[in-house]
């Protein structure tokens, strides 16, 4: 038996639970009047809180979708609410374009304002909604970037309107940069921050805003250098413009700061830069430079470098800082009316250029070299004649030295002189000048300060090596080694003389501390020179020595020879100096002589008076140029020992002058010194130095080329210069040079290939 | 009227006791010049005389009686080199 089956029915669940029926409806539409009521600023009906749970029931009942197609459609209309009372409001057809722009920048912040205030609490009400529907669908925007997303459209869809706000911020920022302040700078990085927002604010402001600065200080920088080049007050209006332009780079930034979005500042600045600085560059160094080195004027010039350093501009001041050194240097050695302050202007001129590098161009390695290098054009702009002038600067330098000046000075004064010397090409010649001035500081006793010249000769070393200085102190060693021979030969001598002699150590140069004591006995000395190491002096013989300095010469040369049996000694009278006492009517006086004067005046102890050719005969003087001389210091200059006869006249003619003793001469010292005319630089003296160092060059090339040649063995022409440009320590022209090599071509040292007239063989 | 002379300051130079055109004959440098070694002459690079006359810088002429070919031998005349007193 089959039973039948049990059928059990629940009846309570056949109907889901459901909302009641009207629910969704009402709820939305309580939801969007409370949004209309947030858009109108007033209070919505049910509270927050109410609002937000009316939303979560919506969601969870699965109304999302519903609700913010609704909420879109809601936002879309109060937006374009929004944008059709800004239209209205700030388009105004007949206001111009400069019309003050504060009433709708204002009206816009306004209206941006509360929107976003809105947008936030609209948010809120909302936030379950964009918590799980709009997060469960990633195409859809959340509630915020769905309102700004709205704001935006209608943005871009108002042309009209977008042109006018931006026109007007432009205003607003060109009177902010103007000092102004028409419009709060609150409401400025509001609006400029909008459109950040709006995501508009590359192509909506910035571009428009870096064109709009880029008119506005091209115009400004034009206006400041408008008829810059070739007015008076050039350089104050460069700098007042370089000061400008530092303070409106600070304001730039600050402007950047405070208003703009951060990846402007970058662009900005370099609108800034360009249109400030780039653009006019070349006026304001053309313009400004040349006046503020010359004025040197510190501050001005650090302002300048500082700014162009910031601009990646360095170069172009660098040139023209060269080229103003170059062209001021070059001025001054190249006056030729000026020689005797070329040295010292180019000292003061070398300082003056140290202390800018160092304050104002922050020792910058580039404008070190960039000085260097003009200095070294410019000082040899003129061949061999500022190396001559450099030696005679320090000659007069060291002579005075210490009498006007402490160590201290003398020391930075010779420091100077060496920066300059050291951009000398032809340092021989300089070498070939301050041998013969050293010389006769040694001889003459010329030198002020023992120290000072020690201290000039190790800097020369440092700077050029000890073969270049070991001349110069052999010539040292020399006056050491004869103020030993002359202590030595005191005693050595015999009878008479040596029973006279004082027990004093002499002096180097055989000047005594107290040669006036009335009745000493003369004081004699000799130095000893080593050929090579000194000037070459014309040979004088025949001169008529009186009789002690003659015989006290003679036993020196046997003592010395004595003592270096393989040596031959040569007196050069010429050189010799001596004080000679001399009793004229109103009183004795002491004269410092060169030999030749002294010996003239000797003549004339018998009171006669003596023609020309009677003095040349009774002294031996053969030489006419030095006697003429002689007597020209002697009768004319400062101190008339001697009368001539006729004294119409400063010249010496030797036919037809007679002198005499002048015994009513008068001085206001005691110790005279006689200015011999020969110490004074003469042409003919500078002409021979000078020819002396062409020789030594020549010689130079030559074995330069032969050393060369032995090494390569095959040579080209090229290849030969090159090698000789660069181991040659002097400038010489590629004329010359060719012109040594033919000589050593006929002289055999080498040949020409025959085939090829280009290279050189060497041979042995 | 009578001078008096106080001071007098004579300036000499000095040279080697050799004819001018005359060369060491071991370098065939000039003897005012200096040995090939030497940069400058004057006393550091001095002259030496044997007693066969013969004359030489004195460094060559070291450098030479040094050297085992020599033979302590002038190498002028090939007699014994005594140095000159």
């Amino acid at each position: 038996m089959v039973a039948a089956p049990i059928c059990l029915t629940f009846d309570g669940f056949r109907q889901p639970p459901a909302l009641p029926a009207q629910y969704e409806q009402t709820t939305r539409n309580r939801l969007m009047s409370a949004v209309q009521a947030i858009h109108l600023k007033n209070h919505p009906d049910d509270s927050l809180e109410e609002l937000y749970r009316a939303c979560e029931n919506l969601c969870l009942h699965y109304h999302a979708e519903a609700l913010y197609d609704c909420l879109k459609a809601e936002l879309t209309n109060q937006v374009a609410q929004v944008f059709q009372a800004l239209q209205r409001d700030i388009i105004v057809p007949s206001a111009p374009t400069t019309a003050d722009p504060g009433p709708g920048l204002m009206r816009l912040h306004t209206a941006w304002h509360s929107f976003t205030t809105q947008v936030r609490l609209i948010r809120s009400i909302f936030l379950f909604l964009d918590r799980t529907y709009v997060l469960q669908h990633p195409s859809l925007l959340s509630v915020w970037d769905l309102a700004l997303d709205l704001f935006r459209q209608q943005w871009l869809d108002h042309t009209a309107l977008r042109n006018a706000i931006l026109q007007k911020l432009m205003v607003a920022l060109a009177a902010y940069r103007d000092g102004q302040s028409p419009v709060d700078s609150l409401v400025l990085h509001s609006l400029i921050h909008m459109y950040i927002d709006l995501a508009v604010y590359p192509t909506g402001f910035e571009f428009t805003f870096l064109e709009h600065t880029r008119t506005y200080y091209t115009h400004e920088s034009s206006q400041h250098l408008a008829n810059l080049s070739g007015s008076t007050d050039a350089a104050d209006r460069v700098a007042n413009y370089l000061k400008h332009v530092e303070r409106r780079f600070h304001e730039e930034e600050r402007l950047a700061l405070h208003f703009l979005h951060r990846d402007s500042t970058k662009p900005l600045m370099k609108v800034l830069y360009e249109a400030l600085l780039i653009d006019p560059i070349q006026t304001l160094i053309a313009n400004g430079l040349p006046p503020l080195l010359a004025g040197q004027r510190l501050d001005d010039l650090r302002r300048f470098y500082t700014l162009l350093q910031r601009v990646w501009q360095l170069n172009p001041l660098r040139t023209a800082y060269g080229q103003y050194v170059e062209t001021t240097g070059r001025a001054i050695v190249c006056a030729t009316d000026h020689d005797d302050t070329m040295v010292e202007n180019l000292i003061q001129l070398k300082q003056a250029q140290d202390r800018i590098l160092t304050q104002c161009f922050a020792n910058d390695d580039h404008y070190v070299e960039t000085l260097r290098n003009s200095f070294e054009h410019l000082i040899n702009a003129r061949p061999n004649r500022p190396a001559q002038l450099i030696a005679k600067f320090l000659d007069s330098t060291l002579r005075s030295g210490n009498k006007t000046m402490s160590d201290d000075q003398l020391e930075q004064i010779l420091n100077h002189v060496l920066s300059l010397f050291r951009y000398l090409q032809g340092k021989d010649v300089f070498e070939a000048f301050y041998k013969r001035d050293l010389s006769r500081r040694l001889l003459y006793n010329k030198s002020a300060s023992f120290d000072a010249e020690k201290s000039m000769l190790a800097k020369l070393k440092v700077e050029c090596g000890a073969e270049f200085t070991h001349k110069l102190e052999g010539m040292f060693k020399d006056m050491e080694i004869s103020r030993d021979l002359m202590a030595d030969f005191r005693p050595a001598r015999g009878g008479e003389l040596q029973g006279k002699q004082r027990g004093k150590r002499p002096l180097a140069h055989g000047y005594d501390e107290n040669p006036s004591s009335a009745d000493a006995s003369p004081h004699f000395s000799v130095s000893v020179l080593t050929q090579s190491y000194w000037p070459t002096y014309p040979p004088c013989d025949g001169l008529i020595l009186p009789p002690e300095v003659a015989d006290y010469k003679k036993q020196f040369q046997k003592y010395y020879l004595k003592k270096h049996s393989s040596r031959n000694l040569t007196w050069q009278n010429s050189l010799d100096t001596c004080v000679l006492r001399v009793p004229f009517t109103a009183g004795k006086k002491e004269l410092s002589l060169t030999c030749y004067q002294a010996l003239v005046l000797l003549l004339f102890q018998d009171g006669q008076e003596r023609s020309y050719a009677q003095i040349q005969h009774e002294t031996g003087i053969q030489d006419n140029d030095e006697l003429i001389r002689t007597l020209q210091s002697l009768s004319g200059g400062r101190y008339r020992i001697l009368t001539k006869n006729p004294a119409d006249r400063e010249v010496v003619i030797p036919a037809s002058d007679r002198f005499s003793f002048n015994d009513g001469f008068t001085a206001p010292l005691y110790r005279l010194k006689i200015n011999a005319i020969q110490f004074k630089e003469t042409t003919q003296e500078t002409e021979t130095t000078t020819e002396k160092v062409v020789q030594d060059r020549q010689h130079q090339v030559d074995a330069a080329i032969v050393r060369l040649m032995k090494a390569h063995k095959n040579r080209t022409h090229t290849q030969l210069m090159n090698d000789l440009f660069q181991s040659l320590q002097f400038p010489i022209s590629a004329a010359d040079l060719k012109k040594r090599i033919d000589i050593l071509i006929d002289r055999d040292y080498m040949e020409r290939d025959s085939e090829d007239a280009n290279l050189y063989r060497y041979l042995a | 009227m009578k001078v008096k002379i106080n001071q007098w300051a004579g300036v000499a130079v000095w040279k080697w006791c050799v004819e001018d055109e005359e060369v060491c004959g071991i370098c065939r440098g000039a003897f005012d010049g200096c040995c090939p070694d030497c940069k400058l002459p004057g006393d550091d690079c001095p002259l030496i005389w044997g007693e066969c006359k013969h004359c030489f810088h004195m460094h060559c002429l070291l450098k030479w009686i040094s050297t085992e070919a020599s033979q302590q031998l002038c190498p002028m005349d090939r007699r014994p080199w005594v140095t000159a007193a």
